[in-house]
């Protein structure tokens, strides 16, 4: 596919997006013309790049979805629940459209297209005059700001900008002509009037001075907001005023007034515009209320006062305190990035390298420069990694239509709530968190929540709630998928577990332990295996696909209250902080995420395997043990305490080697079952060391201690890796 | 730069190449404005305006001013694509020569 195809494809799914969580709010909010509108630019841009690359059929069903949005932004389409289903489903239909471009670009017709055909219909169905069983064309109904109901209101379908630019302008540089460039990507301008009425006498003009001011008609732009961001660098130095669709006539009059060339002048440049009627401009110039029929142009939609967009301010001079600056963006090949990162991380490697020789060479001189390159290699190191961040809030917002479609299924009512979508981890982390989240949510959603009988039997609100939360902590980014359902129940639990042979009958397991049952492969508690989950698959696999991301899974869950799953990742796959320890003649690192302290081990405090710390039982990891080391150990071996979640283990090595940046390399097949390795690198000798995978010691270590406790037996001999 | 071309013609013709921009407006304006005033029809000649901007429109517009405060004519009667093209973005089509009437980036050969 070449690569105009490919920015229109990657385009298209930016725009599909948007239109199905802005579906999605209308449909939660009511409609509001600035959602309108926004919907509406969504499906227009899909369908003007499809007319531009040439892509009949995406082009053909988008106008047709275009056409309904336009009915639905002059109201005379109602919202309701049916419509914004066919319209998501039109959204699904444009993105199997898309997998096929490449098909679809060399002419060929596949059977998608024919698909297409019968929701086209469905989506014309609710056309106003469609065939019996449209609805009704409908106001939607919306809080409406009695105080100007009943204004009137221009006829002025688009957005109409004002702007006069200050004298100095030109002087600091800046041209009119390059910010008025810059509309086309807020809007469509219909209409542009340039005014020089500013310009003095040929003698007293200044020829460094800026004079002009611009009349616009914009189309299709989102918010005055966007609108107003084209001005953003000079807006200490223009009066500049955004007036909505049908704005009241009230902000023209207004408009008129604040302009130097009078309202006379601007108003028959307004109404040679198109954006005053005559009549609505008498009306204006006499400052009369005029009823609302009284010659200007009113849709009928326009009854409704809530539909519309707040009048917008004009906008004061002076900055407002705004970023001013609009981000711009570069698009990147993911894989150049990877490149990039795969370099840095080698860069690490030797740059720890050659400080290691500099520190053996003892030159003052070579010692500090290399100190300088290694603090520099660590910020690029930072800065690179930090191009590869982004935000989870896209993937949570994925969830709005999962939760919505998921939950009409099941006839719950569930609202979902987002956290924390700012918060930023590595972009491999995100895409592969996908697949997890969607089963908790799914899980949440299906075995949580309860249908709405039981809840208000229960004395709950009717309305499931969902919650996506994200944060970062210590290091680590956590995500939380909580709902208020009916919980799990570890009596269940443990008797299932019984049943399936997993625990013996005597085993008594705290409530806690029974919980981590359900990421036991081939668990589940549901009795009615539903289409959705239940058939003893999911758990375990968001359990090892977590793991694999050197992160952990737990659940917490109050019967009746509802559910927690907290999901604990590092923030990047490839570099971390380690420790470094001996043990043997090798080395270990450790994450230093998950180093608590380290101390001597003293042979008073030790009972088997677990070690006294301040009073309290730390179960202990031995890595001469676990790696089988056959030399003897040395007289003095040290712990490092870890911890992983909420569950602590002490390390037990032979020396400390102090703090390493390090970047991991990940194992080969022969050692993909290696107990308590996470991966290796290689240390600036050119040695290898493993790194070790803490929260697996950390759980295999709690769970001996338990048993050793519980038995009250002191197990002579370790067996860590039972 | 500027040149003045006396020729028997109604208009008298004011050649402008290089940069109309904020950066020799200065240099520029009385240039126009003399023009104008001295003449009863101008014509000016923008084919090798290399550079235009919204200070170049402004002079533009001022010395079609001053001649029409004076009575006289200013004709704007070739002018290159830049020229052209800010004029229209502007929608100032009343500016422009009559189409087809754009030089394309003249090489210097006389």
């Amino acid at each position: 596919m070449n690569e105009t195809l490919t920015v229109f494809a990657q385009e298209a799914r930016e725009r599909l997006e948007e239109l199905e969580s802005l579906l999605l709010d209308l449909e939660q909010q009511g409609s509001d013309g600035e959602t309108l509108n926004a919907i509406f630019r969504a499906a227009h841009t899909i369908k003007g790049a499809s007319g531009v690359v040439e892509i009949g059929p995406i082009e053909q069903f988008t106008h047709v979805l275009e056409n309904l949005l336009d009915h639905l932004r002059e109201g005379d389409v109602a919202v309701s629940p049916e419509l914004v289903s066919a319209l998501l489903s039109g959204g699904d239909h444009i993105g199997r459209l898309l997998e096929h471009l490449s098909e679809l670009a060399e002419g060929q017709t596949p059977a998608v297209v024919a698909e297409g055909e019968v929701l086209a219909d469905r989506l014309r169905a609710f056309l106003p005059g469609a065939a019996a069983g449209a609805p009704a064309p409908t106001v939607a109904a919306g809080p409406a700001r009695s105080s100007d109901a009943d204004a009137p209101r221009a006829g002025n379908r688009h957005w109409h900008v004002s702007v006069r630019f200050g004298e100095s302008v030109l002087r600091q540089g800046m041209d009119p002509a390059a910010f008025l460039r810059y509309l086309p990507t807020v809007g469509s301008v219909v209409r542009m009037e340039t005014l020089a009425d500013a310009l003095p006498p040929a003698d007293e003009m200044d020829p460094e001075a800026c004079y002009l001011g611009f009349e616009i008609a914009l189309a299709e732009a989102a918010d005055a907001t966007s609108i107003e961001s084209v001005f953003d660098f000079v807006r200490d130095d223009c009066l500049l005023t955004v007036l909505p669709p049908h704005a009241p006539l009230a902000d023209y009059a207004a408009l008129l007034d604040a302009r130097p060339e009078g309202a006379a002048r601007l108003g028959a440049v307004l109404v040679d515009m198109g954006c005053l009627s005559a009549e609505a401009l008498a009306h204006v110039v006499a400052a009369e209320a005029v009823a609302a029929d009284d010659g200007v142009a009113l849709l009928p939609a326009l009854a409704d006062a809530a539909s519309l967009p707040a009048a917008a301010e004009p906008v004061r001079r002076g900055s407002d305190g705004r970023s001013g600056q609009e981000t711009r963006l570069i698009r990147v090949p993911a894989d150049k990035l990877d490149r990039l990162i795969d370099l840095i991380g080698e860069l690490v490697i030797g740059s720890a390298s050659a400080e290691l020789f500099a520190r053996r060479s003892r030159e003052t001189a070579l010692i500090e420069v290399n100190a300088n390159v290694s603090r520099l290699v660590e910020d690029v190191r930072d800065a690179a990694l930090q191009l590869r961040m982004v935000t989870i809030g896209e993937t949570f917002n994925r969830f709005q239509r999962v939760v919505r479609d998921t939950a009409r299924e099941l006839g719950k009512a569930i609202g979902l709530e987002v956290r924390g979508a700012e918060t930023e981890l590595d972009k491999s982390m995100v895409e592969r968190l996908g697949e997890p989240l969607l089963h908790l949510v799914r899980n949440a959603i299906d075995h949580g929540i309860e249908p709405q009988d039981e809840r208000l039997a229960a004395g709950k609100r009717a309305e499931g709630r969902l919650q996506l939360n994200a944060f970062h902590d210590s290091g680590s980014v956590v995500i939380e998928v909580v709902d208020d359902g009916r919980g799990l129940d570890p009596e269940r639990i443990r008797a299932r577990a019984v049943e399936r042979g997993l625990v013996g009958a005597e085993q008594g397991l705290t409530d806690a332990e029974a919980l981590q049952l359900i990421f036991e492969p081939g668990f589940s508690t549901v009795d009615a295996v539903t289409k959705l989950s239940g058939r003893g698959v999911g758990m375990d696999v968001v359990k090892r696909t977590i793991a694999a991301l050197r992160g952990t899974v737990d659940v917490r869950s109050t019967v009746g209250e509802g559910t927690t799953f907290v999901l604990r990742l590092p923030l990047t796959l490839a570099i971390i902080d380690g420790f470094l320890v001996a043990a043997g003649q090798h080395n270990y690192v450790i994450p230093l995420d998950n180093v608590a302290e380290c101390l001597e081990l003293t042979a008073d405090d030790v009972y088997g395997d677990v070690f006294r710390l301040r009073g309290e039982p730390l179960p202990l990891v031995r890595l001469r043990t676990l790696f089988d080391l056959a030399d003897a150990p040395p007289r003095r071996q040290n712990v490092v305490v870890v911890q992983a979640g909420n569950q602590r283990a002490g390390i037990v090595v032979d020396a400390l080697l102090g703090e390493f940046q390090t970047v991991i390399k990940p194992l080969g097949l022969l050692f993909r079952n290696l107990r308590g390795v996470a991966g290796s690198t290689i240390m600036g000798n050119g040695e290898v060391a493993l790194i070790v995978d803490v929260p697996n010691l950390v759980s295999v270590a709690a769970a001996t201690q338990q048993h050793a406790f519980s038995d009250n037996v002191r197990p002579a001999v370790p067996h860590v890796l039972s | 730069m500027p040149e003045h071309t006396e020729i028997d013609a109604p208009h008298h013709r004011l050649a402008l190449d290089g940069e109309l921009t904020v950066y020799r407006a200065a240099e520029l304006k009385p240039l126009l404005i003399d023009a104008v005033r001295a003449h009863r029809a101008v014509a000016a000649d923008l084919g090798a305006v290399t550079e235009f901007d919204s200070a170049g429109v402004q002079l533009l517009m001022l010395a079609g001013g001053e001649a029409q405060r004076l009575g006289h004519d200013f004709v704007i009667e070739r002018c290159s694509e830049p020229v052209r093209e800010l004029l229209a973005f502007f929608n100032l089509p009343a500016m422009l020569p009559p189409s087809g009437d754009t030089a394309a980036m003249e090489t210097t050969h006389e």
